[in-house]
């Protein structure tokens, strides 16, 4: 009953890549990177990412914008490490509940308001951080021991590989996931379809704020204490993740949970590379720009070619 | 014998493995008004692009008024008086009407270095005069504009090219009743001065009234070309497809017949912005009510409106028949069996880059919710296969994409994936527009199968003849107000209807 599909180049397009970074680093650092030591840092490095990086997955699938999740982990991580003093449960649960309720806020301010989200989402990162000063003050925080298991390898894959079990399981195998990537095709069609379609709205920026609160107890737990500067240009780094990782700009169907994961391992290897391999800070920041727009450009032309072909 | 205007010569266009246009010969008077008919993807849009200059052919050759004529642009064409107004490209709805007609043309309004609004606005005012159309608020952005309003913008833009070749591709069916006569009197205008046209149209009806010839298209090769007088739809219809239609195209009884109990109860159902005052229907068990009106009577409105979306706020009450709920939200609808197809299937139905797989998902999202909000991929395809297989698309598979599929096929997938579920009944706004021949017959064909089945239908439609062929009473609205109710039988007629609805 099921015909075969046709074979398309695009999913492959970020594992190409992926593998063609490995070669180069595993030359550049002479193989500094690929030390089970190395690689266990670069797994934990990219968890904080990738979490948040699987609940903005929802928000790139509706076409929308969120770019609070530096702020938003940065205020989370602040108020938890004064909780964790307290009960780290309690401190745990806080930090995901701000991320739930700065992203349930973000979607009603744009589904029943119609503000723009990147509008909406830049005057909250600005607010967000301001709020992280405020209640930081000058004291930066240390962290009480036992919070800091967290930050154990087996501990936190554990929790990331279940997140993203139940991630797959929400974006790909229920009606919530299908009609945010439905919505990013075209919102008109869902609408008269006969769905909420602002719930959706609201549902996908508020996932995408609750995993920013999980993905800040993570960071938290690596860092080992708070500060002012915990998150900065964090919603870039998951905004290229997604993008290297060939989630479409507009959003619809093409967004897959695997695609954001693949993407976060080739950003955090990209970084993590550059660095064993000497460069220079600046020149990190340069390549990293580069490599970003060359991706964003293949996956155009890869698409627009895939569209022609398939008659559309 | 009338000089001629322009003649096409083995004109050849291909797209990849698809020949779209085939050896195409092609003459034109001066003073003629050419039709061209034939079903979706037999070539008609792909030769007028070319003769307006939006895209180049292959070989062949074409001559206008003596000289060889081979448009690098629709600029070129322009300069040459030819101009088109276009199925789908539309207006841009940022700008102004005015700003939409002279956009690139600009420069003949500087001033100081500066475009003057005034001198524009004057000179778009001044073709809506010349022209005799209606006019339409030129100064606003086009967004505020209605669809109808946004096609006059874009036929003005074309007649700005003083065009002796004006080519209109599919522009009646956005217009209604009484605006399509402004097409009508321009084209008489057109023969008078020595002017062409080549209009393409859906209408057949329509095709066969106003031109002089026809050229059928058929797979990308010209038919034959005839003379309009004497020639019947019929002929036509057989003469598109190459075959005999089969089966009845409309209904032939004569008498309303449905169930006494009703589905849908519509009570004093009304929109803020006054688009609808005080309308109330009841829809009956296995009956087809159609709907008509003017432009600004409210049809489309209506239909929208009763399904739980409308841009002004809705005062009234929609109620379920069978189980007297209250229908607020098109979830209420959708719980009770109902559903609604809007008019504007590229923008309110299809997804157009997603696969036609989840396309058909969209209305069943909720029925395919299993446990633990689990839908299983493997019940999508089944389903979609399903309605792919019953409604009989034409496409590669359900994973290809929606995109460029014809009209009718697309329409096929928007109403096959409501119908494929237990409806009980369904708002269809004007289910057959844009698509050709053969696929009508066949969403008719569907339609009487439903109505049998005791699926209750509201027909709204822009076509009287459809209405009349297929509805078992049909509500003709007037600004906004129901202004008569006709049953079927003897006082089934157009000219009926159309007094009314004036």
């Amino acid at each position: 009953m099921t015909k075969k599909r046709v074979f398309n180049i695009e999913v492959l397009i970020p594992f190409i890549i992926l593998a063609v970074m490995v070669v180069i680093f595993a030359v550049s650092t002479q193989g500094k990177l690929f030390t089970a030591a190395s690689l266990r840092t670069l797994v934990k490095q990219t968890i904080s990412l990738m979490i948040a990086g699987l609940g903005m997955l929802f928000v790139a699938a509706i076409g929308g914008c969120d770019i609070t999740q530096g702020s938003l982990a940065g205020l989370c991580a602040a108020v938890t490490a004064f909780a964790a003093t307290y009960s780290i449960p309690l401190a745990i649960c806080l930090s995901i509940l701000i991320g739930l309720v700065s992203g349930t806020f973000l979607g009603v301010v744009n589904a029943k308001f119609r503000v723009p989200s990147f509008m909406v989402s830049l005057a909250m990162m600005i607010g967000l951080r301001a709020m992280v000063s405020q209640v930081l003050g000058n004291n930066s925080v240390i962290l009480p021991i036992p919070y800091l298991i967290l930050d154990d390898f087996k501990v936190s894959v554990t929790v990331l590989l279940i997140l993203i079990v139940v991630i797959t399981y929400i974006f790909h195998y229920t009606a919530f996931g299908a009609g945010c990537q439905a919505i990013g095709e075209n919102e008109k069609a869902v609408k008269f379809a006969g769905v909420h379609v602002d719930k959706f709205k609201i549902g996908a920026y508020a996932m995408s704020g609750l995993m920013t609160g999980i993905a800040a107890v993570f960071i938290l737990a690596r860092v080992g204490g708070s500060s002012n500067v915990i998150g900065l240009g964090f919603e870039m780094r998951i905004m290229m993740a997604l993008y290297i990782g060939g989630v479409p700009v507009a959003g619809g169907f093409a967004s897959k949970v695997y695609k954001v994961v693949v993407g976060a391992f080739i950003i955090q290897l990209l970084e993590s590379g550059l660095l064993l391999s000497n460069v220079a800070g600046a020149m990190t920041q340069m390549i990293r720009g580069f490599v970003l727009l060359f991706v964003v450009f293949i996956m155009v032309r890869i698409n627009k070619r895939a569209r022609a072909a398939a008659g559309a | 014998m009338a000089e001629e205007l322009l003649k096409i010569t083995n004109l050849n266009k291909s797209f990849g493995m698809t020949h779209a246009n085939n050896n195409i010969c092609l003459t034109l008077e001066k003073g003629e008004i050419r039709c061209l008919a034939g079903e979706n993807g037999s070539g008609k849009s792909t030769l007028t692009s070319i003769i307006s200059g939006m895209q180049p052919f292959d070989d062949g050759s074409m001559v206008l008024n003596g000289k060889e004529y081979k448009p690098a642009d629709p600029l070129e064409a322009n300069a040459r008086k030819v101009a088109m107004v276009v199925q789908e490209l539309g207006v841009i709805t940022a700008l102004t009407g005015s700003m939409n007609i002279y956009l690139g043309q600009t420069d003949q309004f500087r001033r100081n270095g500066m475009v003057s609004t005034r001198a524009m606005g004057k000179a778009a005012e001044a073709i809506f005069d010349k022209w005799h159309i209606p006019k339409v608020p030129l100064g606003i952005p086009c967004a505020h504009l209605t669809m109808e309003q946004r096609k006059m913008v874009e036929l003005a833009r074309a007649l700005d090219a003083d065009p002796d070749l004006l080519i209109l591709d599919e522009i009646t069916q956005s217009l209604s009743h009484d605006t399509r006569k402004v097409i009508y009197e321009l084209k008489d205008r057109f023969k008078q001065e020595g002017r062409s046209m080549i209009i393409i149209s859906h209408d057949l009806e329509e095709t066969v009234e106003i031109s002089d010839s026809i050229t059928i298209l058929r797979d990308g090769e010209v038919v034959e070309t005839v003379r309009s007088d004497g020639f019947t739809v019929d002929d036509l219809k057989q003469k598109m497809v190459g075959r005999k239609m089969e089966g009845d195209y409309y209904r032939t009884d004569t008498a309303p017949s449905y169930e006494e109990s009703v589905l849908l109860d519509v009570k004093d159902l009304s929109l803020a912005d006054g688009q609808l005052k005080n309308i109330s229907l009841q829809l009956h068990k296995g009956e087809i009510l159609g709907v008509c009106g003017l432009s600004d009577a409210g049809i489309h409105p209506l239909g929208s409106a009763i399904w739980g979306i409308s841009d002004s706020k809705r005062s009234g009450l929609v109620k379920d028949g069978v189980t007297g709920k209250e229908l607020k939200h098109p979830k209420d609808m959708i719980a009770c069996g109902g559903s609604y197809l809007s008019k504007n299937r590229d923008e309110e139905g299809l997804m157009m880059e997603a696969e036609i797989r989840n396309n058909m998902y969209l209305p069943s999202m909720q029925e395919l919710t299993g446990k633990m909000k689990f839908t299983s991929p493997a019940a999508v395809d089944r389903l979609a296969q399903k309605a792919y297989d019953d409604f009989d698309v034409k496409a590669t598979s359900i994973h290809q994409p929606i995109g460029r599929l014809s009209g009718g096929n697309k329409q096929k997938i928007n109403l096959g994936r409501w119908l494929v579920k237990d409806l009980n009944y369904i708002i269809l706004d004007c289910p057959t527009r844009g698509v050709d021949v053969g696929v009508k017959a066949y969403i008719y064909s569907v339609l009487r199968k439903k109505k049998e089945e005791g699926v209750g239908i509201l027909l709204i439609t822009d076509e009287l003849t459809e209405a009349i062929g297929m509805a078992d009473r049909i509500l003709v609205l007037k600004n906004g107000e129901l202004a008569a109710e006709i049953e079927r039988g003897e006082a089934f007629t157009e000219s009926n209807i159309i007094e009314v609805m004036v």
